[in-house]
């Protein structure tokens, strides 16, 4: 399975790079692919499942009826595949908001370090706030990396020094601000 | 960035309602909110049409074995080096996230790799190649605690 890969498998590369995955066949079986088990709990794709997910990564609302017009397949296929898939949480499609078209202009990329409580723990309580989108338990400097967003520049002080910092274990706070994002294109995610 | 456009309830509600499945036809959600299909068509694609959602799919990052989200702290060569220096990385489609900074380095990009060895290569087979990159360190996200990735930006 990793030596198909390599780091094509990045979480989110952008456009026409499909899912790598191990699709040592590529035959078109129809309608089971996403059944099959590959060991690791979960199942496999083959040619067809990645064409259906490369066509929903373009566009997300794209009508079962014009890929399967795309990929030569019939509606119905389709439709079954990407339920299994979606039933077997390979793939959501989902609506992703923009930050600032939303009302989000401040982005905080912070590291956190954590003392006399588990890292985990820590970040499971601050990934409680609506605030802070994501959290990670880190290897490196800081115990935790965690993105927080806010409305105003107020808003984001509050939730640095008068929120999280006050978090039981949070001990320092190691925050950075973007100034202009460049890119932000979540293609992989746990689902 | 985007172009700011108000928002009302209606809007919210739709934006959340495909923030769980975006698959659910136009008529389906007017039937669940007591509208319109056309009313919910109309609504849609003016939040495409300016940014202010996209919709797409995401694939399960546990395909990946042990995905590791790679956080790369950039300091460029020079002040005048920062945009350049974000442009190319925003370039790279292993790269998901970049932004210029304030505070701990000049440039964050982040990406996902599966092991130490991958992320060697990345950095320095294609990272340290960038002109104008002095500098990368680096902290890596090992479990996912949270990753709401119903957030995006909607960049030109």
């Amino acid at each position: 399975m990793t030596s198909t890969r390599h780091r094509t498998g990045c979480w989110f590369s952008w456009g026409e790079v499909a899912l790598r995955t191990a699709t040592k066949a590529g035959k078109r079986t129809r309608g089971k692919a996403a059944n099959a088990n590959q060991g690791d709990g979960l199942p496999t794709l083959d040619d067809v499942d990645e064409q259906i997910i490369a066509a929903l990564r373009k566009n997300g609302r794209i009508a079962n009826r014009d890929i399967a017009r795309e990929m030569g397949l019939n509606e119905a296929t389709v439709r079954t595949r990407l339920r299994r898939l979606e039933d077997a949480s390979m793939v959501r499609v989902v609506a992703m908001r923009d930050l600032s078209a939303m009302g989000f202009g401040y982005l905080a990329p912070v590291g956190v370090q954590v003392k006399g409580r588990s890292a985990g723990d820590v970040g499971a309580e601050i990934a409680e706030l609506e605030r802070v989108i994501t959290v990670n338990v880190a290897i490196g400097t800081h115990d935790l990396e965690i993105q927080v967003v806010a409305e105003t520049l107020e808003e984001m002080q509050h939730l640095l020094t008068g929120v999280i910092a006050k978090i039981d274990g949070v001990e320092r706070l190691f925050p950075s601000l973007a100034l202009k994002v460049f890119k932000y294109n979540p293609e992989w995610a746990p689902l | 960035m985007s172009a700011r456009i108000s928002l009302d309830e209606l809007d919210h509600k739709i934006i959340e309602r495909l923030g769980h499945d975006a698959r659910v036809s136009n008529r389906e959600i007017g039937r669940e909110f007591d509208l319109t299909e056309g009313t919910i068509r109309s609504r849609l694609k003016r939040l495409l049409d300016n940014r202010v959602i996209r919709v797409a799919a995401v694939t399960n990052a546990n395909r990946l074995r042990n995905p590791i989200l790679a956080y790369l702290w950039v300091e460029a060569d020079s002040a005048a080096d920062i945009e350049k220096v974000a442009e190319s990385l925003a370039s790279l489609p292993e790269i998901g996230f970049v932004a210029t900074t304030l505070g701990r380095a000049d440039v964050l990009a982040m990406t996902l790799v599966e092991n130490g060895n991958e992320l060697t290569d990345f950095l320095h087979q294609t990272i340290d190649k960038i002109p104008g990159v002095r500098r990368v360190r680096y902290s890596l996200g090992q479990n996912f605690i949270k990753h709401d990735y119903r957030w995006c930006a909607l960049v030109d």
